[in-house]
């Protein structure tokens, strides 16, 4: 603190000084992409600098170590089909401009170039980021060079021109957002170059579910997707988002199958159930979409099939969004169609189940029926859900789970039940994707991580269709699980994933207002503005406020610090006074003041406190409420 | 209503005039409009958006800086023609806020004053030069700054209705090497007498600061001198050269004069000055209005 206190009281440094401050700050987001050989010379040069080592023998050495830097960087990309890439010239321009920097900088000259530099570097490094902390360190940068710029003008304390700057910033704020809202925007797409390190790949799941030492899960925090839903949100037991759906039982894996010659089945969706939500998904590599169980439609650029499930026309390599419509309720009608491997099962493994399933499939009772014996079988077997299970005999990978190990996880539970119901006779697969939680939702925003990864089976039900079974849920205890299974979800909401889902949110908000907003949001929002009412009335009223809060925020950061409590307690009377007509003279005193002001207000009683506050050794706070409320009355 | 007031009245008051950092804001949106609509980049507009709001709030606060100042005078020194002299000009920053980087210049001078707290006043000094003796009024005050951003100049016109008299320009042969000089003249300082009104001029060791400080008006002290007994006749009529020579040389002697206390009276032709019956300035006053 005291530090902090030593820094805002430091005065105005020499102006070149500032313009030093202003390159690194300009300089520090072209490292993260320099290649090693540039990043060596800036720290040579920096070390050089600090030690004031700069004769014309360093000034030599600089400048052929800075070449040599520059065509070791570029090396690999000298070919002509870089040559047509913008980022290679961009690229090549940041890095030039920044050994232009250090060669001025050793040379000692503060030109115009210089000065330009810090906002040549800016304008540059907007080609690489696009993300939320670009952003912010966008912002933080321009505050810098502005309060840089205001303090080459103003002989004071550091202190003083941060006052001074967020004054400026404050006022801006309106104006800024209202440009944001109505600038008129064209839809230019965004460029495939770019910086895509901020975005790694994150996958769930694969298109492929293992059983054996594969299927061990490490599970992550890292996000997935991130829904917001528009009209209503989904229960807890709904948020089933498709991935991939499997078939085939390959022993140790479930793999995916050709349905491409299936058509999808027609479905009748209760009008009630349709749930509207948009998804921010990031890059996986992959090509599903993932779409809340069971989707109405197909997003764009992308393709449903039978199982529907939406692929995209390429991999997801970039941050998309889109839009879909689930629902909830829904019925399969006319002829449905199921393919043969959904009843494949090997009788020659799993003895023991088939034993137990021969029992079931002789009933005499439907096969949604069946099906619920199957899960009432699974409860008897006193199951334990855990993320470590131990391993289970492959070929026999339903007895071995049901009858010896007894413990697993979602995957085990959703293959041996797909294979049960295949042993009944019931066609069966596997769906893989994520099961999202509400304890990972704020107000109608959802996150989906990679640890939300689930499988589910669905089951060819007569007359039904395919209908989604949670076997799952059939886990008599859980020994580990980090997963959001329908009722054995463990409530882990401490106070950090609440603040760190809080703070997700605001993430999403801006990349969804802020970062992505296109000509098409505009177009959207000011057509929503002119054709409802309430909604222009609100908007009116949000940027008045801005703007009122603006000047509020103004005033209050001009107000001077109290240091004088007793003046700072008449304060009040002296500003009544004056509205009365009776200004205070510059060279009046307080007594003086208040023995003139006598003839308006009975003042001696104050002048009294205000003396004894003023020169007692203390503060002694009675007194001083004693002061706050004589003015009171008096006011 | 009363807001809109002031707002009018700041926009008629302060003038704003570009300056080359100007160009440099102009160049900076343009360039970041163009980066902007080529990609949709919104960190981009964002920064366009920015630097625009900023700079119009620069403009406002700008105005604000300068348009509570006010400014009168206080003194002056003696102005004789086409000489430098100095005047005083108190600047009274008038709103609970702090004004900062503050110039205050005339044709031929400027002073700076880097801050100006809240109700705080302060005394700048100008040197100006008339070229004519006579009565004239104190020249335009040019108040500008260029806080808080440097791409616009701030400015006003402050007109300040009192007067200096300019005296006419001392020249012309000393006192000392003429025959009028009789080395045993002498007077001096004796008992304080009073006080009286501050003339244009005076030396500043006679001003009376309890005064000022009580009635915020400038009073002199007086004093009664001893041992004057010799007394200077100067004639213009008599004198060689034309008027404006003439006049100098009056003005110098009656300088002189006062420097060294010796009494004089001087024929104007129409009146005849007595330094007994009336102060230096309003001698030297007569003599520039000859």
């Amino acid at each position: 603190m005291r530090y902090l206190q030593k820094l805002l009281n430091i005065n105005r440094p020499h102006k070149d000084r500032l313009l030093d401050f202003a390159l690194i700050l300009a300089i520090l987001p072209h490292i993260f992409l320099f290649k090693s050989p540039m990043i060596i010379f800036l720290i040579i040069s920096a070390i050089l600098l600090v030690k004031n080592k700069t004769t014309d023998k360093y000034q030599y050495f600089i400048t052929t170590f800075g070449l040599f830097a520059i065509i070791l960087s570029f090396f690999d990309n000298y070919n002509f089909e870089n040559l047509s890439k913008m980022i290679f010239f961009v690229s090549l321009v940041s890095n030039l401009l920044v050994y232009a920097v250090v060669l001025q900088k050793f040379k000692g000259e503060y030109n115009a170039y210089i000065k330009m530099s810090p906002a040549l570097l800016m304008l540059l490094i907007f080609f690489y980021y696009s993300s939320i902390t670009m952003l912010i360190y966008a912002i933080f940068v321009l505050f810098s060079f502005v309060l840089m710029t205001v303090w080459a003008n103003m002989d004071t304390n550091l202190s003083a021109v941060i006052k001074v700057t967020t004054r400026l910033f404050v006022l801006a704020l309106p104006i800024v957002v209202i440009l944001f809202i109505i600038f008129p925007r064209i839809s230019f797409q965004k460029t495939d170059f770019g910086f895509k390190g901020d975005y790694i790949a994150t996958t769930g799941h694969d298109g492929t579910m293992y059983l054996g030492s594969e299927a061990l899960l490490v599970p992550s925090e890292k996000v997935v997707m991130e829904v917001e839903f528009t009209n209503k949100i989904p229960q807890n037991n709904q948020l089933y988002f498709r991935g991939s759906v499997l078939y085939k039982d390959s022993i140790s894996q479930w793999q995916q199958i050709d349905t491409k010659n299936l058509k999808i089945s027609k479905r009748k969706f209760e009008k009630d159930s349709l749930i509207d939500y948009k998804v921010l998904l990031y890059p996986s590599y992959q090509r599903w979409i993932y779409l809340l169980d069971l989707p109405t439609i197909t997003p764009l650029k992308s393709k449903m099939n039978y199982d529907l499930i939406a692929l995209s026309t390429k991999p997801i390599d970039e941050i998309i969004r889109y839009k879909a419509i689930s629902a909830l309720n829904y019925k399969y009608i006319g002829k449905l169609k199921y393919p043969s491997e959904a009843l494949e099962v090997d009788r020659d493994r799993n003895p023991r189940t088939i034993k137990i399933m021969d029992k079931i499939k002789n009933l005499n009772i439907t096969d949604k029926q069946k099906a619920q014996k199957i899960l009432e079988f699974f409860q008897t077997q006193k199951l334990s859900y855990s993320l470590k299970p131990k391993p289970i005999d492959l070929n026999n990978s339903t007895d071995s789970f049901l009858f010896d190990s007894k413990v697993g996880y979602c995957v085990h539970f959703a293959s041996s039940f797909a294979i049960s119901s295949r042993l009944v006779g019931i066609p069966s697969r596997i769906v893989t994707g994520f099961k999202a939680s509400k304890s990972n939702m704020v107000e109608n925003y959802l996150i989906v991580r990679e640890l939300d990864a689930h499988a589910w089976v669905e089951l060819f039900l007569d007359d039904i269709g395919w209908q989604r079974f949670e076997p799952t849920n059939t886990a008599y205890q859980i020994l580990s699980t980090v997963d959001n299974i329908g009722d054995l979800n463990i409530d882990s909401n401490s106070i950090f994933k609440t603040i760190n889902l809080n703070f997700m949110y605001i993430k999403y908000l801006i990349n969804n207002w802020i970062l992505e907003y296109n000509r098409s949001k505009q177009k959207a929002l000011l057509k929503e503005i002119l054709e409802n009412g309430i909604f222009m009335a609100k908007i009116l009223i949000a940027i008045a406020l801005l703007i009122l809060s603006s000047i509020a925020l103004y005033i209050l950061l001009q107000r001077k610090k109290c240091t004088d409590i007793a003046l700072c307690t008449i304060a009040p009377l002296i500003k009544k006074l004056k509205k009365k007509g009776l200004v205070r003279k510059p060279y009046e005193s307080i007594e003086e003041f208040l023995k003139r002001s006598n003839n308006i207000i009975k003042t001696k009683k104050i002048s009294n406190l205000y003396h004894t506050i003023k020169y007692s050794q203390k503060i002694d706070k009675r007194m001083i409420k004693k002061l706050e409320d004589e003015v009171k009355i008096k006011k | 209503m009363r807001y809109l007031k002031i707002f009018i009245q700041i926009s008629n008051t302060i003038i704003t005039k570009p300056t080359k950092f100007f160009i440099f804001v102009v160049i900076s949106l343009f360039v970041l409009f163009f980066q902007a609509y080529m990609h949709n980049f919104n960190i981009v507009f964002i920064i366009m958006f920015s630097i625009f709001a900023v700079s119009t709030a620069s403009s406002w606060i700008g105005r604000l800086n300068l348009f509570y100042l006010k400014f009168s005078f206080v003194s002056s020194d003696r102005f004789f023609a086409n000489k430098i002299s100095t005047y005083r000009i108190l600047v009274e920053n008038s709103k609970d806020a702090i004004s900062y980087s503050i110039t205050c210049a005339n044709d031929t001078d400027s002073k700076s004053i880097p801050i100006l707290n809240d109700y705080q006043r302060e005394i700048i000094s100008l040197e100006y030069k008339y070229p004519k003796r006579g009565e004239y009024k104190i020249p335009k005050l040019k108040i500008s700054s260029l806080f808080p951003l440097p791409h616009e100049l701030f400015y006003k016109y402050e007109k300040l209705d009192n007067m200096i008299m300019v005296f006419a320009n001392p020249i012309g042969k000393s006192i000392f090497s003429t025959k009028l000089y009789n080395q045993n003249i002498r007077g001096e300082y004796d008992d304080f007498d009073g006080i009286r009104r501050f003339k244009d001029g005076e030396n500043l060791s006679l001003i009376h600061w309890a005064s000022y400080a009580k009635n915020q008006q400038l009073m002199s002290k007086e004093f009664i001198f001893k041992e004057q007994e010799h007394i200077f006749k100067f004639d213009i009529k008599s004198m060689n050269g034309d008027y404006e020579s003439r006049l100098s040389q009056l003005t110098l002697w009656v300088l002189e004069c006062e420097k060294a206390k010796f009494d004089f009276t001087i024929d104007l032709g129409y009146e005849i000055l007595d330094s007994k019956k009336g102060d230096i300035y309003e001698i030297l006053t007569k003599i520039a209005k000859y």
